[in-house]
């Protein structure tokens, strides 16, 4: 997408005037986007995005542009406009040799989505609209959506590093509406992959769109979630987001160079439960959140964040690096070129304990049963954060009893965490979008079924 | 390659693959914003992202593509896909717009807004971070001070020889400061935005940062029950922003909303007027026309508690045999033309917030968290971790913290019992306007 020369001297200009170290990120990005309501084909848009993101570091601090136009005589005012943004006059000596990495791509694609009619798409779209109506006369409305995108990158910068990488997602949500009149009551799946085609292609359409309509329909039947603190078990998947937002941003070097984390200076020491091991780990094949490098090149690695309730680790990536002291964890990570990179989470899991999904509920005597989560947010300063439960169920004497719904989950991080007393020996992902400072990027939550002592629920009873 | 040029050749190239009309929507813009952290420039960010969507009429119905890389090479692709996207609906419900006979006239673009250089945007950041620190030795740390601009250029054209176009601009300053009181650490920010920054005023906007910021320490929950709530402003427009699409007559067709069958019925208390207008002088929204080149009008869309029109683009309202609502808004340039608002807000009243207060007992709510996941907009539920501060017979008690407020949006409409007269506009992202909401009767789960 770039030229030698070009790059080479777009990195010499921005450095012209004393930055450190330069990046650029270049990124094509082609996307299909299909929705139907209701069985019926409602948009079909595609498209390209496309545009390149220029880093300067100039010692802890950054100096970030972007633009569509990769003309040579563009980019390269635009370099001279952030270098002399930089605003120091040392002269730098750089000598640019670029070394291409080979990327080890630990993702195989087998169908690319460029070469599937978008036909058959709409065709499994309108399968599970058919499977969700037929499951239950309360089903009033559908929704089924697929999204792809093959997106393209350079990454090349001043200490010579070019390496070109191929990322390939596809996802698939199933949405079933219940109504009786005067409610409605929502369910839904929304499995993604870091995939081609082929995963759609071996979704069980048919269990993920009656599944959405069971959630529905028994949710129209629920009642609303009690209020007030009480023991929360949380079921294996999707329930990783509240360790995601409980803990996960936390730990992130974007809130942690700033001295802006409940979990800052914690290395070493007993931050969870012994029970909790959380990992993050970007290298499983195809998973949603993987990748094969970060947005700054780096290989992608596992990285044991929580170990037996002992802090390891940080997400770290070169820029809050510098200032931590500490080496990037291949954790940078941006939505698109508009956005500079920082710290971020990929499949974010705890992993599998010991005990028995059966004797956790069974060893409660009363308390919520979240059966699938919603997401939910966090302030890393102050650890406080929410998640909303949108499958629930009330445990009462060891027994899952009735459906309650309508629940948000609230909680200080530092607590919750020591608050985990069972972690079941079965572990899930699920998939989500993560919002942040460097925009939306795709990411895996997961775990095992755990239990937490207490926790503040927000129902209505 | 230029705009112009580019759409020459994309309309030729659509005309010869057999669409029988078309049309480009441009967007162009320039950003700039500093981030001031320690006294150092921790970002200096600048850009000129431009977009391009087309979309047009393939035997009746209409495909959209869109592309941010305007050069010849992209144009086969964009022709090619816009066909397929065209061919696979079932149904010819969509019409490109000749244009409106007049636009609504809206302000310029403040001439002023690109006066400040970059030096002296960074020594406003620098000052609102240093009068912040100053003001109040709780602060801890300003995690970040902000100033920022941006314009922009949104242009329609297609080949019914709709030919609009017109630019915008603002100015945003923000400061984010930690507090603490050695127990406990708080988190809080204020922002500022303007047509230029003609009235920014440092020690105005860091001051309030610090007020709110300290004001939260010493926070703890309160027992779980029913209380009375008076929704703050901010938090107002927060709540409402997370059903305004319930208004939406595409919403609604589709059977996603409980206001169906619903017009001219009463579904608010009769103290709730809800507009949607071009222009208000709280807020620095104001636009034409929409993303579909009609030209934009005022509305009322509740009055006295009657629901007296949904939101309409052209196609949903060719459904409803109406006319559109000049609604008919992209979320942005890459997406199909969907529905949003202009200016919609609750109309204030005359009663100062001060005299509302005086005789109340609850929680005054000053802030939601996790609005994307803790509301059901199709069912209304709500369920929303919440701060703010206890009030006993006017006199604030002490900041909360760690409570959740649940209850409907649609119950909730009928149990304003009174509002306020400061009318507060989201001053980013969608125009929504409220001023403060006295509620009956709201469960609070906390203790």
């Amino acid at each position: 997408m770039i030229n030698r020369n070009v790059a080479k001297n777009v990195l010499h200009t921005a450095l012209s005037t004393g930055g450190d170290f330069a990046e650029i990120f270049i990124e094509n990005r082609k996307t299909n986007n299909i929705s139907l309501i209701n069985g019926k084909l409602d948009k079909a848009v595609s498209g390209i995005d496309y545009g390149i993101g220029l880093r300067i570091f100039v010692g802890h601090n950054a100096i970030y542009t972007y633009t569509n136009d990769l003309s040579e005589s563009n980019l390269l005012f635009m370099a001279k406009n952030a270098a002399d943004a930089v605003n120091i006059s040392k002269q730098n000596e750089i000598v640019l040799d670029f070394t291409t990495k080979n990327i080890n791509n630990i993702h195989p694609i087998k169908i690319l989505p460029s070469e599937v009619p978008k036909t058959d798409i709409i065709d499994i779209l309108k399968l599970a609209n058919k499977y969700s109506k037929d499951y239950s006369k309360s089903i009033s409305q559908t929704g089924g959506y697929y999204t792809d995108e093959v997106q393209d990158i350079v990454i090349i910068n001043s200490k010579g590093l070019w390496v070109e990488d191929r990322r390939i997602r596809t996802r698939v949500e199933i949405t079933a509406v219940a109504s009786n009149g005067t409610e409605k009551q929502t369910g839904k799946h929304a499995p993604g992959s870091h995939s081609g085609y082929e995963f759609v292609k071996n979704l069980d359409i048919e269990f993920l769109a009656k599944d959405s309509a069971r959630i529905a329909a028994t949710m129209l039947e629920a009642s609303y979630a009690p209020s007030g603190k009480m023991t929360v078990v949380i079921d294996k998947g999707f329930g990783g987001v509240i360790l995601h937002e409980a803990c996960g941003h936390s730990l992130e070097a974007t809130a942690i160079a700033k001295g802006a984390s409940t979990f800052c200076n914690m290395k070493g020491k007993q931050i969870a439960s012994p029970i909790v091991t959380y990992i993050d780990d970007g290298t499983i094949p195809n998973a949603w959140g993987s990748i094969n490098v970060d947005d700054e090149g780096t290989p992608t690695q596992k990285n044991i964040l929580i170990e037996n309730g002992i802090l390891k680790t940080y997400l770290v990536d070169t820029l809050n690096g510098l200032k931590m002291g500490e080496p990037s964890t291949g954790s940078s990570r941006r939505q698109s070129y508009k956005y500079a990179p920082t710290s971020r989470m990929t499949n974010t899991y705890i992993q599998a304990g010991t005990d028995k999904e059966k004797d956790i509920i069974s060893n409660t005597e009363y308390g919520l049963y979240a059966a699938k989560m919603g997401g939910g947010s966090v302030t890393p300063a102050t650890g406080e954060y929410n998640f909303s439960v949108i499958e629930g169920y009330l445990i009462e004497n060891g027994k899952i009893t009735k459906p309650v719904r309508g629940a948000s989950l609230i909680g200080m991080g530092s607590s919750t965490l020591k608050n985990i007393d069972a972690v079941a020996d079965i572990e899930k992902q699920g998939q989500g979008m993560c919002g942040s400072i460097s925009g939306s990027i795709p990411t895996n939550v997961g775990q095992p079924m755990i239990r937490v002592k207490e926790m503040t629920v927000g129902g209505q009873n | 390659m230029d705009i112009q040029t580019f759409k020459t050749k994309l309309f030729e190239a659509a005309k010869n693959a057999g669409f029988s009309d078309f049309e480009i929507y441009y967007v162009s813009s320039k950003s700039f914003s500093v981030t001031v952290f320690q006294n150092n420039v921790r970002e200096y960010k600048n850009s000129s992202p431009v977009g391009l969507s087309f979309r047009g009429t393939y035997d009746g119905k209409v495909g959209y593509v869109y592309t941010e890389n305007i050069s010849e090479e992209v144009i086969n692709f964009l022709i090619e896909n816009a066909k397929q996207n065209a061919i696979i609906k079932e149904e010819k419900n969509e019409f490109l717009f000749e244009g409106s006979k007049s636009y609504p006239k809206v302000p310029d673009k403040s001439q002023f807004l690109d006066k400040k250089t970059s030096k002296e945007k960074i020594d406003m950041a620098k000052e609102m971070e240093k009068i912040a620190l100053e003001i109040d030795k709780r602060i801890v740390s300003v995690d970040a001070s902000v100033i920022a601009n941006g314009t922009g250029l949104i242009l329609i054209s297609n080949s019914y020889g709709l030919d609009v176009s017109f630019e915008y601009g603002d100015a945003v300053a923000y400061v984010i400061t930690r507090a603490t009181d050695g127990t406990q650490t708080k988190i809080g920010y204020n922002l500022w935005s303007g047509a230029d920054f003609s009235t920014f005023d440092a020690e105005k906007i860091a001051k309030k940062a610090v007020k709110i910021t300290t004001d939260k320490l010493g926070a703890s929950s309160i027992k779980s029950g029913t209380y009375d709530i008076l929704i703050e402003n901010k938090a107002a427009v927060q709540f409402l922003s997370a059903f305004v699409s319930n208004f939406y007559a595409e919403v609604v067709q589709k059977g996603f909303s409980l206001l169906k069958d619903k017009i001219n019925k009463k579904i608010a208390s009769s103290i709730i007027t809800i507009k949607d207008n071009v222009m208000h002088p709280d807020s620095l929204t104001a636009v034409p026309f929409d993303s579909e080149g009609v030209a934009t009008f005022d509305k009322i869309v509740i009055e006295k508690g009657i629901l007296k029109t949904y939101l309409y683009d052209i196609k949903s309202a060719k459904k409803d045999n109406l006319k559109s609502t000049g609604n008919g808004f992209k979320s942005s340039f890459k997406s199909a033309v969907g529905i949003d608002v202009n200016n919609f807000f609750i109309e204030p009243s005359t009663k100062s917030i001060e005299e509302i207060k005086k005789d109340f007992s609850g929680i005054l709510i000053t802030s939601f968290a996790g609005m994307h996941s803790g509301v059901n907009s199709t069912s209304g539920d709500f369920s929303l971790q919440a701060g703010g501060f206890l009030i006993e017979n006017g006199e604030t008690i002490k900041p909360v913290e760690q409570i959740v407020s649940s209850g409907n949006f649609y119950d909730l409409l009928n149990n304003i019992e009174d509002i306020a007269n400061d009318l507060y506009f989201n001053p980013m992202g969608k125009s929504i306007g409220s001023p403060t909401l006295l509620v009956k009767s709201i469960t609070i789960s906390g203790e």
